[in-house]
């Protein structure tokens, strides 16, 4: 019955709870108002602290916080169930998720012209999650 | 295992885990902070004092002091500019905000220009006027020639209707040049080294943002009123 192999949905929790570490961390400081210590670039602070870091008022690591944890709770609502349509609810989720990275990097590099190392992790864990995403769709219409 | 037993163990690991990241993130950024204080919340033991030609805003008799160290150039400034005015426009009654001059002269090619564009308009009234120019429009001037950038800045002293002749001879001015030199200098004693350093009551802060101002701010008054 669960076609989809153990170490993909493996890979994703992991993934997703490892953005979803990173994209709390961002969050909290972002309420707290402390200021990050940047060990690989200076800058991570001139991004958090630039406008492109709310859009409609909501912090942007929060809406990424909202993103991993809604993949998370899908794949374990599919482990829990075992229903294939559960995982087609992933993809455009990841979909939507790199999007939203490619756009964030381009404005730290062309925009802002500052890296944050937290947003940047965020935009690799993201795009392993798109990734995942992709095969996922393969194992999917085989189970539909 | 039972169907139900086994479903309920994996959501409570999953609740388990998630609240696990949550606490332990809030426990790492209070560790964060708690360090932060003790490294680098000091002027490097030294007092600031208040020049007579220190630019000021705010309420000039306030005993709570925000001294800022920037750089008209640099692209952090300009994102906490506006910042520092939405402060001011909240706080202005009750703060005192003493504006630097720190231009990072080996990266940026015409901060010092730019500190004179500001300086040259405060010979005639209007320097914080000049700044807010020069950071509002920082991304077109930034990127120009020298030469360019110098008529550009002409342009913004058109625009506050200042007399031309006399910015043009002040944008030259060793006196000026002198002034702002020696606010680097001061800055460079007091241990800074990124733009904008922010000083309130002589205690570095390093607000992340507006709401962090805000708190910073309101603390100061809490102090005092205490």
């Amino acid at each position: 019955m669960n076609k989809v192999p153990k170490w993909l949905l493996w890979a994703i929790i992991i993934t997703a709870l490892i953005g979803f570490t990173d994209a709390t961390y961002l969050t909290v400081k972002h309420y707290s108002g402390e200021e990050l210590n940047c060990t690989i670039f200076d800058g991570c602070n001139i991004v958090t602290a630039s406008p492109y870091s709310e859009v409609f008022g909501f912090p942007v690591a929060l809406l990424g916080a909202m993103f991993y944890l809604s993949v998370l709770l899908l794949t374990f609502f599919y482990i829990d169930r075992e229903k294939p349509v559960i995982l087609s609810l992933i993809t455009p989720i990841t979909v939507a998720g790199f999007l939203a990275s490619v756009w964030f990097m381009y404005l730290q590099f062309f925009v802002i012209e500052a890296l944050c190392q937290y947003c940047i992790f965020s935009a690799i864990t993201s795009t392993l999650l798109f990734i995942f995403g992709l095969i996922l769709t393969r194992h999917t219409k085989k189970l539909t | 295992m039972k169907k139900s037993t086994k479903s309920a163990l994996l959501w409570l690991s999953f609740v388990v885990v998630i609240v696990l990241i949550v606490w332990g993130m809030i426990e790492a950024n209070k560790t964060d902070s708690n360090t932060d204080q003790d490294d680098n919340n000091t002027s490097n033991g030294k007092e600031i004092t208040i020049n007579e030609d220190d630019w000021i805003k705010g309420n000039p008799d306030s005993d709570i002091v925000l001294v800022e160290y920037s750089d008209l150039q640099c692209p952090a400034c300009g994102y906490y500019y506006p910042i520092v005015n939405d402060v001011l426009d909240e706080f202005g009654s009750h703060i005192k905000l003493v504006y630097r001059h720190f231009p990072l002269m080996n990266i940026h090619d015409k901060a010092l220009m730019a500190s004179m564009a500001a300086e040259a308009a405060g010979q005639q009234g209007k320097f914080f006027e000049m700044a807010d120019l020069l950071f509002e429009n920082q991304s077109t001037w930034s990127t120009m020639k020298p030469d360019a950038a110098k008529e550009t800045f002409i342009e913004y002293a058109t625009e506050l209707e200042l007399n031309i002749e006399t910015f043009t001879t002040d944008l030259e001015s060793e006196e000026l040049e002198e002034k702002i030199l020696n606010q680097f200098e001061e800055g460079v004693d007091l241990g800074v080294n990124a733009t904008p350093t922010f000083y309130l009551n002589g205690v570095q802060i390093k607000p992340a943002g507006l709401e962090s101002f805000r708190t910073f701010i309101r603390e100061a008054l809490d102090e005092q009123s205490a």
